[in-house]
């Protein structure tokens, strides 16, 4: 075994990674400063207007397609909240890959991963489309200001994740090979040469990022906040290695749950802060609430749900994780990208053909109104949390030790 | 005291992981299994499910963004 080195002072500025919780707390904490300051964080919406835009390049009227119904002619990058966002969640995990001079070309290894981002790309793009949202837009965003919507959403999502573990085991895995490839051996100097070049590209991108920012305030008050907001996002979710398909992914696949409980402290505190945020908007017994917010609970968001966890496990991550690991380099993830927005517009298509039909009726469903109270929600919302972050703990125990079992 | 080599070079979560615990189900005690891996996110989950699991483990960066994770069991 070799020595383990101590890590030196850049490495721990630009380079370690830091624990799933320290992710969790500054992503609720940068998420809940987006909804302050301009609206919720969502990332799938994007997907669906850039397919419409990219089309409309080859000289088809896309504007005049009923999916779109002429929304795409005011469509403005910067003054489009969520594609700002994504964007900097790229842009943010790649200043993150490059500072840590961790960034490569992640090639594709076998033709089954292209399979897997194909088919996981179309399901996450037509689930979130018929779901109204995804991981971010349909579950952080949602399940922490008490809408119902969010917690069938984690439920559904949970249930499409397991039949999408089941088949990437069965038919996505790529072979196992055990032959050590032939990689060039680099010199000490070389080494060093190649991470100076990567630590001061992520210098340069840096700079650009907030000249652009700067460029753009006059005509967009907002968007450098925005923009700041995305990248630090990206920057967080690449260094903390943060995940939101893995905490519904992997307490069935490999048994781990540390994720998972990361991201049920990233919905605790998220909870906790916009209790503070509805109280002052409702009041605590909700006479100033005019109508019931959140999106509707109904058999399109149950489908859309569980077709989005299929594609979520099968392409390797969700809108923000596909993202954040496009900036990483992943090529699996340009794939993935390309067919979630395909995906997006048969969805809306399906959201067409579907209107006022039993897939869309119901209501949305606010439980501080169901029950009694911003309080009561409050206690009864955290207290669910607390028994489900208890669950995953006592799950990932039975699993090591089943393991350690087995093996005598 | 065998060693293997696992190379997960290309893969993305959670096949790594996967592919690590089933390699490391047919080895014997004192064995050591070398993985390969370029995904930032397994080179944090690998070790972590080692080290809960009481295997010793040790991470060496091979190249930019490419790690080999060698866990003895």
């Amino acid at each position: 075994m070799e020595e383990q080195k101590n890590p030196t002072l850049y490495d721990r500025l630009l380079k370690t990674e830091w624990s799933y919780y320290t992710g969790a707390v500054m992503i609720t904490i940068l998420a809940l400063c987006l909804a302050l300051f301009s609206g919720t964080w969502g990332a799938s919406g994007p997907f669906f207007t850039w397919f419409g835009k990219f089309v409309g390049l080859f000289g088809i009227d896309t504007d005049s397609w009923a999916i779109y119904n002429g929304s795409l002619g005011g469509y403005k990058f910067f003054g489009n909240q969520a594609s700002m966002t994504d964007i900097g969640l790229l842009v943010g995990a790649l200043i993150s890959c490059l500072l840590a001079a961790q960034w490569k070309i992640r090639k594709i290894k076998h033709w089954k991963q292209v399979a897997a981002a194909v088919i996981g790309g179309l399901c996450m793009g037509f689930g979130a489309k018929i779901a109204g949202g995804c991981n971010i837009g349909g579950l952080f965003s949602s399940l922490p200001q008490f809408n119902l919507s969010g917690w069938v959403f984690l439920l559904f999502v949970f249930v499409g994740a397991t039949v999408g573990g089941r088949l990437l085991r069965t038919c996505f895995e790529p072979p196992v090979s055990n032959k050590r490839p032939n990689r060039k051996r680099l010199t000490a100097e070389q080494r060093k040469q190649r991470r100076m070049i990567q630590i001061a590209l992520g210098v340069v991108l840096t700079v650009v990022v907030l000249i652009v920012s700067f460029a753009v305030a006059p005509s967009y008050p907002k968007a450098p906040g925005i923009i700041f907001v995305g990248i630090g996002l990206g920057y967080v979710m690449q260094r903390s290695r943060f995940c939101f398909t893995a905490a519904y992914r992997d307490p069935g696949l490999t048994g781990e749950t540390k994720l998972t409980r990361a991201v049920i402290v990233a919905l605790g505190l998220s909870t906790i802060l916009y209790f503070g945020i509805h109280a002052s908007k409702y009041g605590l017994d909700l006479a100033s609430l005019e109508s019931t917010p959140g999106s509707a609970v109904n058999l399109s968001l149950v489908l859309g749900s569980f077709v989005f966890g299929i594609g979520a496990v099968l392409a390797g991550g969700c809108a923000s994780g596909t993202f954040v690991r496009m900036g990483e380099g992943y090529i699996q993830n340009y794939i993935a990208f390309v067919f979630f927005a395909c995906g997006a517009a048969l969805g809306e298509v399906f959201n067409l053909a579907t209107a006022g039909t039993f897939f869309k009726a119901g209501a949305p469903v606010y439980l501080p109104q169901a029950f009694g109270g911003l309080m009561p929600a409050l206690l009864v919302q955290l207290l669910v949390l607390l028994a489900l972050w208890v669950l995953a703990y006592w799950w990932e125990q039975r699993k090591i030790a089943q393991r350690n079992a087995q093996n005598g | 005291m065998a060693e293997r080599y696992l190379d997960c070079l290309g893969e993305a979560c959670p096949v790594p992981l996967m592919k690590t615990q089933k390699e490391l189900e047919s080895m014997q005690k004192g064995d050591v299994l070398v993985v390969g891996i370029d995904h930032t996110c397994a080179m944090k989950n690998v070790p972590d499910w080692a080290r809960s699991q009481g295997y010793n483990v040790d991470i060496d960066e091979v190249g930019e963004g490419e790690w080999e994770v060698i866990i003895e069991k």
